[in-house]
């Protein structure tokens, strides 16, 4: 088995003494595309939040490249190569789209900063004509590429994005999945929490079933996508 | 005195004003925290200007960026062991607290330096320029140029470096700034400590035209909240438009009303612009961020 990228081992962790995630634990590889799915409530924001440093864990381990992180700050984790896009965008809604943009970067040194920002331009076109307009007045489309775009700004070798198209249009959806797959094949390493369960299956290399604050099933995309228990669960069929 | 010179004089008054309002308006913007104790930076800036004057006779222009070290320190050092836990609380708490420094930070003032009534007398206090009936001092006229180029570097700094973004950032949204890598409470302490240090900027200024004395800071932080409410909240052009509007608002009312009332007419227009305009006049340049954040 190839070294993790990723590593949460019986990780532990909730709001205050409420606890939400229990002995959750998996691995993500350089190159997987992890989907992480589950019913509404069942923890997976703050499984996110928890492998990110935007929430202590209260047990358990986080490890990145076999770094132990368990305890260290958001910053420390953007700095090491794992970008968080948090659900429901969180832009800065008064700035404008190139200043959110910029502020991805803010972990970096200037150094390729303008490149990367033509990349993220490229990678989302439609930002292009919306670049000096402030980021509040964005669809919710656009938002989320705004999103994503301020994540990859970081340079990151994982990113985590928290439901890719909740509340979207199917046009907008269609472009974000599109973007990321590329994203995907030119070797970023994504984990990605989506609510569209057949749709993040179709896509993920691995996937985890989170019931509850625990993972219940994992194996491949394609694998579960058979599985009856998920196709009774979650596809309806 | 004619209307000419008191346009002059409410220019002048205005363009201090602004520098007086903007580390009030700046904290309580991003960090949604009402300074009481805004005033009381303002009188140790005054203090830091006077004792350089009295004791080494350094010009008090020049001992604005000594207040600005000092005060920024001290705000820093407020923020993280006291301020910090008053962030994004109920407002009664914040003003709780604010209130209790302004009283302490007064007292400490007041046993250091007892309640003399003191003044700094450069050579050229006094003096100005004069255009026939006209006359422009050259203190009130420093203080001006200074005010502005300090309100024009601040706005430079929030629009146009990557800290100064990061700050604007965190206003908007903590989780936002959290996932791209700004450590909030250092953007805490940063915005506190400037503000404190444009006070003491603010008071550096103040002690080439005003009597210094422990008590003077609170009539400012009532200032500074009333051009803060007419100007709009957070924004260095708010703070700027509502200074210069208060500066005229003072010097006429002072002209129509009758000196002495000048605390009075700074009540009366706080209660007239809350109850017509509540979002000020320029509308709230962060508080919608504020609110989104503080709601999540
Ligand atoms: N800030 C918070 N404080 C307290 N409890 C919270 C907080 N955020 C989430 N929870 C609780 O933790 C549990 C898991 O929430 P979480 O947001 O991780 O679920 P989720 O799987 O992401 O759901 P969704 O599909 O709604 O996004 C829920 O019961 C939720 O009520
Ligand atoms: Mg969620």
């Amino acid at each position: 088995m190839t070294e993790a990228l990723l590593e949460v081992r019986d990780l532990r962790s909730g709001y205050g003494d409420v606890t939400v995630l229990w002995d959750v634990s998996l691995g993500v590889r350089p190159g997987d595309f992890v989907a992480i799915v589950g019913s509404n409530g069942a923890g997976k924001s703050t499984l996110l939040a928890s492998v990110s440093g935007m929430l202590r864990p209260s047990q358990g381990h986080v490890l990145l490249d076999g770094h132990d992180m368990t305890h260290s700050p958001a910053e420390a984790y953007v700095r090491r190569g794992l970008v968080h896009v948090p659900q429901g965008r969180r832009l800065f809604p008064g700035m404008t789209v190139e200043e959110n943009l910029l502020l991805g970067a803010y972990r970096r040194g200037r150094d390729g900063v303008r490149q990367d920002l033509e990349r993220v331009l490229e990678t989302f076109p439609p930002l292009v004509p919306r670049l000096h307009g402030l980021a509040g007045r964005l669809s919710g489309g656009e938002q989320q590429m705004c999103a994503i775009g301020r994540g990859l700004m970081g340079r990151p070798r994982v990113l985590l994005i928290d439901e890719l198209s909740l509340g979207l249009a199917p046009v907008a959806v269609d472009a974000l999945l599109e973007a990321v797959r590329r994203l995907h094949a030119d070797g970023l390493t994504i984990v990605v929490v989506e609510q569209d369960v057949q749709v993040a299956l179709e896509h993920a290399t691995v996937a985890y079933v989170l019931e509850a604050g625990r993972v219940t099933l994992q194996g491949s995309g394609p694998e579960l996508l058979t599985d009856p228990r998920i196709r009774a669960a979650y596809l309806g069929v | 005195m004619t209307t000419v010179q008191q346009i002059i004089n409410a220019l002048l008054l205005g363009g201090l004003l602004a520098l007086v309002a903007l580390g009030f308006s700046l904290v309580w913007g991003i960090m949604n925290v009402i300074n009481l104790a805004h005033g009381t930076f303002i009188m140790l800036g005054a203090y830091t200007a006077y004792w350089m004057f009295s004791l080494w006779g350094v010009d008090p222009f020049l001992s604005i960026p000594v207040a600005m070290l000092l005060l920024f320190v001290l705000g820093a050092i407020l923020q993280v062991s006291v301020i910090n836990f008053i962030v994004r609380a109920p407002v009664l708490a914040t003003l709780l607290v604010t209130f209790g420094l302004e009283i302490l930070i007064t007292n400490i003032a007041l046993k250091l330096w007892t309640a003399d009534v003191r003044s700094v007398q450069t050579h050229y206090a006094g003096r100005g320029i004069a255009l026939g009936s006209l006359s422009i001092p050259y203190n009130k006229l420093g203080a001006l140029v200074l005010a502005l180029i300090i309100t024009a570097l601040l706005w430079l700094f929030l629009e146009r470096t990557k800290l100064g973004r990061a700050i604007r950032a965190t206003a908007y949204d903590q989780v936002g700034a959290r996932a791209v890598g700004i450590n909030i409470g250092r953007m805490y302490a940063l915005t506190f400590g400037i503000g404190a240090a444009l006070a003491g900027a603010a008071g550096a200024l103040i002690s080439t035209t005003s009597a210094i004395t422990p008590m003077m800071g609170s009539s400012y932080t009532i200032r500074a909240f009333a051009i803060c409410v007419l100007g709009g909240l957070g924004s260095v052009t708010g703070a700027l438009v509502g200074g210069l509007l208060f500066g005229f608002i003072e010097v006429f009312g002072v002209v129509w009303i009758g000196p002495g009332y000048s605390d009075a007419i700074v009540f009366l227009v706080l209660v007239l612009v809350l109850i017509m305009r509540p979002q000020g006049i320029l509308g709230r340049a962060f508080s919608a961020g504020v609110q989104e954040a503080g709601g999540a």
